[in-house]
């Protein structure tokens, strides 16, 4: 059986990388400003259950955050992140593992949460602020383009997001140049067991969809 | 291979679960096998490590083979 782990790494020929972070963003727009509408994909609590999350972690962590979740995986399952540490979290949609990045790091850490969607970038900026976190920042960018100095990150988490990326050899470039050398990432994602044609690489229904 | 081009080793799957499955919609997840996946790796703590992990790919053919 052929498995790709995210779709393979360079941009697929004729598609349209313009139209393709449009519609994305249109698709997270509407997360961030309906999540309870019901999507190809769970959202909130009941993803959450689903992906492992424990219930201490979300303790704190505003429901303006958590009803937006719309993660594929659970980077925290691959190891808790230490007090102190400094975390990059790409793709940070409407803030929630970014939050309870910033409560396992502490006060000495810091988080920098990079989203493209400024409907999810103004909630997640609101959960910051009901929740009281001060050693957390969210800045707009795309994840082929970080906005982090070089070497930051102590870890770098993802949740759902590098799939959607047009040009995924250069997204990982990007993730390994803001870590440090020996600094770790802990990713969510997803794996197709089966063959995706060329043809429908280049249909981005199916990238949203 | 992508992710070692990206110069990260130790790249490990942890976990894989079919996390599409009875969302409110339907979607393209069932047609491909698209399940979801934990992974993660390591950036190199300097330059030699990471080229003792390309040096691991290596396919130079066993003596006497070619």
């Amino acid at each position: 059986m052929a498995e790709t782990v995210h779709g393979g790494a360079a941009v697929p020929a004729g598609l349209d990388v313009d139209a393709l972070r449009a519609a994305i963003r249109e698709e997270y727009e509407t997360v961030a400003l309906d999540p309870g509408r019901g999507f190809h994909f769970h959202t909130g609590r009941t993803l959450a259950a689903i992906v492992g999350y424990e219930d201490e972690w979300l303790e704190g962590i505003p429901e303006t955050a958590i009803e937006t979740f719309a993660g594929t995986g659970n980077p925290f399952s691959m190891g808790r992140l230490g007090p102190g540490e400094r975390v990059v979290d790409v793709g940070s949609g409407g803030g929630i593992d970014s939050l309870i990045a910033a409560r396992m790091v502490g006060s000495e850490g810091r988080v920098i949460g990079v989203d493209m969607t400024p409907a999810m970038l103004e909630r997640a900026r609101r959960a910051r602020e009901e929740g009281g976190f001060d050693n957390v920042e969210f800045r707009r960018g795309l994840m082929e383009d970080l906005p982090v100095e070089d070497g930051w990150a102590d870890v770098l988490i993802s949740n759902g997001v590098l799939n959607l990326a047009p040009d995924k050899s250069r997204a990982l470039a990007e993730m390994t140049r803001v870590l440090r050398p020996g600094g770790r990432l802990q990713i969510g994602d997803i794996l197709v067991e089966k063959e995706v044609s060329e043809s429908a690489k280049r249909r981005i229904d199916l990238w949203t969809g | 291979m992508t992710v070692l081009a990206a110069g990260l080793v130790d790249f490990e799957i942890t976990w894989r679960a079919p996390v599409f499955a009875g969302a409110p919609q339907s979607s393209s997840a069932e047609k491909f096998g698209t399940q979801g996946i934990n992974f993660r790796a390591r950036k190199p703590a300097s330059e030699a490590e990471l080229d003792a992990a390309l040096a691991a790919l290596s396919c130079d053919a066993p003596p006497g083979t070619s």
